[in-house]
């Protein structure tokens, strides 16, 4: 991860650099399986709040990049199984959700612009993340257990949350039961996409 | 996810001054968005490029303003070359606009590889094992992997420590592996241990034959070549089990080395058989161990069970065969024992249960009759057969099962008479009741039937729904549909006899075109290309206008390799369509030279007369042609070609002539210019403009030509195309063949006739495989006429119609039956132009003096009527609508039929069998067709599908009466038989 990070820091370097009197307008930063990354995807996602990442964040790009190239994994795997599309309305309401994070009436419009994206490509955006969002809960079960799931877990390894050599009840112990269930989906996500990245052909460009 | 946890730690401090810098770049850049562009222009590797593909796709355009939907899709479409990997824009403020650069950088693709240095080895070696192994192209990554191989190639050569160091793009030479070698020194051999062998001297007797010596240079590859060959010499001599190898190891250092060499010989092999004789051929021929030279427990059951399935075919139902080893001392004899068993004759044939399919129609499909062999294998097959049968009318329960029971009879020295009844169980029919689609929004009901065979009310047959299934699922896939899911599900009545059919169809997405870009061309325009695929932005991609594409990017002959592929970027249901092409070069030289066999009719002139003469000509023969393609960035093209054969032509008439002169010479020779423009003015037509000289000998006439012709073709659909054509041009047939007694008027009048025809045709075909069709067909027209109003000397009119069909036939994929006719008709317009003062004819013009002999028809040989020569079809001058003259030369004739017919026969995939029926006859005038007058042919061949095509050997005979034209140099009857020897079908 270190020298990933190293190497986005120097393609960012680049982007800033370029020839004394030009200005970097984009560049093409990876390709997932033949779907093209660019350094204005990147600036969409962060500006738009597509991820969880903040603008202002330390390797905010790296970590959005590699966002991206995740999810174009997921998203390639979303097609193969023909997961549905969302219906209309909720991507509507989406849009208006990301629409409402701009301040003034032009500043949608203009980071649009300046990224490049019509609003038919956002909405395509949207779409793509309710069925990214839609197959992962398919495959992994949803991001919030459930009250069964924590109990469950919980009767099966109480010795585990114990404070003091005694077994804590299931409610003291619910938040650190929720983390770790929280915590194994996660870890099963990251194997499974680096599984994914394993067979995909990905190639990143950072000279 | 990944991305979203857990990584603050990685950023260093100084990240937030670049994110800053980030921030005020895109602020800057956002400044000259909208701003008009002034100036494009691409830097590859630091230099600047003239890219003409690059500047074709990018989106942005001088004079319009600066957007980023444009700058984004001009990234994806320049990377989509597979040509440069971070592609970045820059732009820069520049008085009145903005100023953009595109940055290539080229990815780094090995195309040639460089040795230097001390190689041990040829360049030429070494070359040749990185391309096996690596291609002819490879990335920079496998360099890596290659200097490994090298090292590998190089110890197994001799070379026990070699420094090999590999560099890419020496010197900015991009493209280029540059690899310095010092191979060292090569091994060479201190001893040679030798397992396996006991003999001293037959050690020294191998040491010797493997050229193994101390002092000798080691090399690991052509020992191992040596000891192959050794190996293959002790098989040949029935040791079956020998194993030769060698292992190395090193003596000291660098420099010398211990080759061990472990030679495992095994004992002899003999092959016997014992017990029953086996009929029906060389047994031996169905052993393989010999034929292989090993030897293998697998391989001896193989060659048990192929004999007792020998005896099997015979009708030893019975037969069994046994394999045993024996030892003694070095030799090891394998003995086959045949138990053949009782030989089982069918005595009947009886069928029961049947009810709705007749008993002679079962029994048909059974292929067993009374007094044959009985051979179980060929009897399961009717079985199969007869349950094929039933399950295509719907009986899908169907069973049918054989009885047999010992018949009295037999001739009671082993031979067993039995009687075969096969049980049929029809069961229910079951009828389609209804068949539905489910999930089928972008295509109708009626759009998805008119693509099944099944109906309501038609039988069910479970492997044709399977088919439906398929040919719903390449309607969507044909109509972009590319993530389309199909299923079939059946549900049946209770009684079985209805069947509800429903196709569940997952549509997915429909992927639509996005753009269509054209990489690699460097003399063909993109526009070139574009015009002539199907695929076109917005459209459909589907996966027969893929196929399409590439069959028309090949037609065009001007590319050497053509690449297809989709790039998807942005929405998930537009696609880029790249077309990657690699042009040929344009510049085609072509030569060569043979030899021509074939039969030919001559004149032959002897002491006091002369007469037709069929002989067997061998001619050498060469031609030279130069073409150039891709003419002015279009596809269009220019050839020369040119051809000339040395041979025999007629003996001169006059037998004092023909004793002092030579007919040896180059008598035959062709030349020809051709311009081709496909899709001229963009209107569809493809355009031939053609000048000619040329001289050949026909029977009956020699024929100068030269002149030009300029035909349209288009293409009206996929099996629809329609020509029109002028030609005009000077016929010289002024020879001394032709019979003044009985020749044409027209051909003493005019032996220079210049000719000026306009002409028309109209095909149809649909067949399956224009070279070798197994399906489908042809019919056209084709109409000439040619008319003084347009220059030329004589007028007429000529109509030829022709149409040909070829069937699979059913059930028996190897069997393909063709037959065809053709029918040409002409007419001479009764007026002529005075070709000089004087001219007799111009004062009688309501005479019919006929065709000049060039524009007749003519018939006979390898594929028109194939139980004569070529072009000696006809009847007696002397009969009414006859055409061969009194000496035997065919004058051609103003009518013309041939029928033929013929079975085709695939015996391999190579070789084929052909039995033919033909008929036809050329008559003098229209007035004389006469279909009583036909004369018939008859015949069979073999056929190779050579690469070139099929090569056809066919012997024709002659049905019906045959006339005193003479045999080969012998006055009398016409031959009975005509041999032919042609390459492509006949029709």
């Amino acid at each position: 991860m270190r020298s990933r990070g190293a190497r986005l820091l120097a393609v960012l370097g680049l982007l800033v650099a370029g020839p004394a009197e030009g200005q970097v307008l984009d560049r093409i930063l990876a390709v997932v399986a033949g779907h093209v990354i660019t350094a204005s995807d990147v600036e969409a996602f962060l500006g738009l709040g597509l991820t969880r990442v903040a603008p202002g964040a330390a390797d905010a790009e790296e970590r959005v990049l590699e966002h991206l190239i995740d999810r174009r994994l997921v998203l390639d795997e979303a097609d193969r199984l023909l997961t549905a599309d969302p219906p209309p309305a909720r991507i509507e309401t989406a849009l208006e959700e990301v629409a409402a994070r701009f301040s003034g009436p032009d500043a949608f419009p203009s980071f649009l612009a300046r990224t490049g994206l019509a609003l038919d490509d956002l909405r395509q955006i949207l779409r793509d993340e309710a069925r990214r969002e839609s197959y992962l809960r398919a495959r992994f079960g949803p991001p919030e257990p459930t009250d069964d799931d924590l109990r469950a877990y919980y009767e099966q390894r109480s010795g585990e949350f114990a404070e003091d050599g005694r077994p804590n009840g299931f409610e003291a112990a619910r938040e650190a039961v929720r983390q770790r269930l929280l915590a194994i989906r996660e870890a099963e996500i990251e194997d499974w996409i680096a599984d994914l990245a394993r067979r995909a052909p990905i190639a990143r460009f950072d000279r | 996810m990944r991305s979203d946890v857990g990584r603050a730690g990685l950023v260093p401090a100084a990240c937030l001054g670049l994110l800053a810098a980030v921030g005020q770049a895109s602020a800057q850049s956002a400044d000259l968005l909208g701003r008009r562009v002034v100036a494009i222009d691409f830097l590859s590797d630091g230099r600047p490029a003239n890219d003409a593909v690059a500047a074709e796709l990018v989106e942005t355009r001088v004079g319009e303003p600066l957007a980023m939907r444009q700058v984004r899709e001009s990234l994806t479409h320049l990377y989509s070359t597979g040509r440069y990997g971070g592609v970045r824009v820059e732009a820069v403020a520049r008085p009145g606009g903005v100023a953009l650069r595109y940055v290539l950088p080229p990815l780094d693709v090995i195309e040639r590889v460089r040795f230097r240095g001390q190689l041990g080895v040829s360049a030429d070696d070494l070359e040749l094992t990185i391309r096996q192994t690596f291609g002819a192209e490879f990335g920079s990554e496998a360099v890596d992997p290659l200097v490994g191989m090298l090292r590998g190639y190089l110890r197994r050569r001799g070379f026990l420590r070699p420094a090999i160091e590999a560099h890419v793009a020496p010197d900015g030479a991009r493209g280029e592996l540059l690899i310095d070698i010092d191979a060292g020194a090569r091994a060479v051999i201190e001893r040679v241990p030798i397992s396996g062998v006991s003999s001293p001297t037959r050690n020294r007797r191998l040491l010797d034959r493997l050229q193994l010596r101390r002092g000798n240079s080691y090399d690991g590859a052509e020992l191992d070549q040596r000891l192959s060959e050794y190996e293959a010499e002790l098989r040949g001599d029935g040791y079956y089990e020998a194993r030769v190898s060698h292992d190395v190891e090193e003596h000291d250092g660098v420099r010398r080395v211990n080759v061990l060499l472990s030679v495992r010989r095994g004992p002899r092999v003999t092959v016997a058989f014992a017990g029953d004789e086996v009929p029906g051929g060389d047994v031996a021929e169905l052993v393989t161990i010999e034929r292989e030279a090993t030897l293998n427990e697998d391989l001896l059951e193989d060659d048990g069970r192929r004999i007792a399935a020998h005896l099997q075919r015979l009708g030893y139902r019975d037969a069994r065969v046994t394999h045993a080893r024996s030892i003694a001392g070095d030799e090891l004899s394998i003995v086959f024992t045949v138990a053949r068993g009782p030989l089982y004759r069918v005595a009947d044939v009886t069928i029961r249960g049947n009810e709705t399919v007749d008993s002679p129609t079962l029994r048909s499909l059974v292929g067993a009759a009374a007094g044959e062999p009985l051979v179980l294998a060929e009897i399961g097959r009717g079985l199969d057969a007869i349950i094929e049968h039933y399950h295509r009318l719907g009986f899908a329960t169907a069973n049918a099962e054989a009885v047999y029971a010992v018949a009295g009879g037999g001739d009671g020295a082993g031979t067993v008479d039995v009687a075969c009844a096969i049980e049929v169980s029809e069961g229910e029919r079951t009828i389609v009741r209804s068949v539905r689609f489910e999930g089928a929004t972008a295509r109708g009901p009626a759009a998805l039937e008119a693509s099944i065979q099944a109906r309501s009310g038609s039988p069910y047959y479970g492997p044709q729904v399977e088919t439906d299934r398929t040919a719903i699922l390449t309607s969507y896939l044909n109509e972009g549909y590319q993530q389309a899911r199909v299923t079939a599900e059946r549900v049946f009545s209770d009684d079985l006899r209805e069947v509800d059919l429903i196709f569940r169809v997952r549509e997915g997405t429909q992927v639509l075109v996005d753009h269509v870009l054209v990489v690699g061309n460097r003399r063909v325009t993109a526009e070139t290309v574009r015009r002539e695929i199907p695929i076109a932005p917005g459209m459909p991609l589907g996966l027969d206008e893929i196929a399409e594409t590439r069959r028309r990017l090949n037609a065009l002959g001007i590319f050497r390799r053509i690449d297809v592929r989709e790039f998807s970027h942005g929405p998930r249901e537009r696609r880029d369509v790249i077309i990657d092409v690699e042009e040929a070069p344009a510049t085609r030289v072509a030569y060569g030279g043979g030899l021509e066999g074939s039969q030919r009719l001559r004149r032959r002139t002897g002491a006091t007369s002369s007469r037709a003469v069929e002989d067997i000509e061998l001619a050498p023969r060469g031609f030279f042609e130069i073409g150039r393609r891709n003419l002015f960035g279009g596809n269009r093209s220019l050839d020369f070609f040119t051809r000339a054969s040395f041979r025999r032509k007629n003996d001169p008439v006059d037998p004092e002539l023909a004793r002092r002169t030579t007919t040896l010479g180059f008598n035959e020779y062709r030349v020809l210019g051709t311009y081709r423009e496909p899709r001229t003015f963009g209107l569809g037509w493809d355009v031939l403009v053609q000048g000619f000289v040329e001289k050949a000998i026909r029977p009956g006439f020699d024929l100068s030509s030269q002149g030009g012709i300029a035909q349209f073709t288009r293409q009206i659909s996929p099996a629809f195309r329609t020509t029109a054509g002028y030609r005009f041009g000077m016929n010289d047939t002024s020879n001394e063949v032709l019979s003044r007694e009985d020749g044409d008027i027209v051909d003493r009048l005019f032996p220079d006739v210049r000719l000026s025809t306009v002409s028309f045709g109209l095909v149809r075909d649909t067949r399956d495989d224009p070279f070798d069709p197994m399906r489908g067909g042809t019919l056209g027209i084709d109409g000439e006429m040619a008319m003084r109003a347009i220059g030329s000397q004589v007028g007429f009119g000529k109509a030829f119609l022709q149409g040909f069909l070829y069937r699979a036939i059913a059930g028996m994929s190897r069997l393909v039956l063709a037959a065809g006719g053709r029918l040409g008709l002409a007419w001479k317009f009764p007026h002529y132009e005075a070709s000089a003062p004087g001219d007799p004819l111009a004062e009688r013009p309501l005479i019919d003096p006929g065709l000049p002999i060039s524009e007749r028809f003519f018939a006979g040989g390898d594929t028109s009527v194939r139980g004569f020569a070529y072009d000696r079809l006809g009847r007696p001058f002397d009969q009414e609508g006859g055409t061969i003259d009194q000496t035997g030369f065919p004058r051609g004739g103003h009518a013309l039929i041939v029928l033929n017919s013929e079975l085709r026969v695939r015996l391999t995939p190579t070789i084929g069998l052909v039995a033919f029926l033909d008929a036809g006859n050329v008559y003098h005038r229209v007035r004389h067709v006469d279909l009583r007058q036909l004369r018939g042919g008859a015949g069979f061949g073999v056929r190779y599908a050579s690469p070139i095509g099929p090569i056809r050997v066919e012997l024709g005979f002659k049905l019906g009466e045959r006339h005193e034209f003479g045999c080969g140099d012998q006055p009398g009857l016409e031959c009975l038989t005509q041999l032919h020897f042609s390459i492509g079908q006949a029709f």
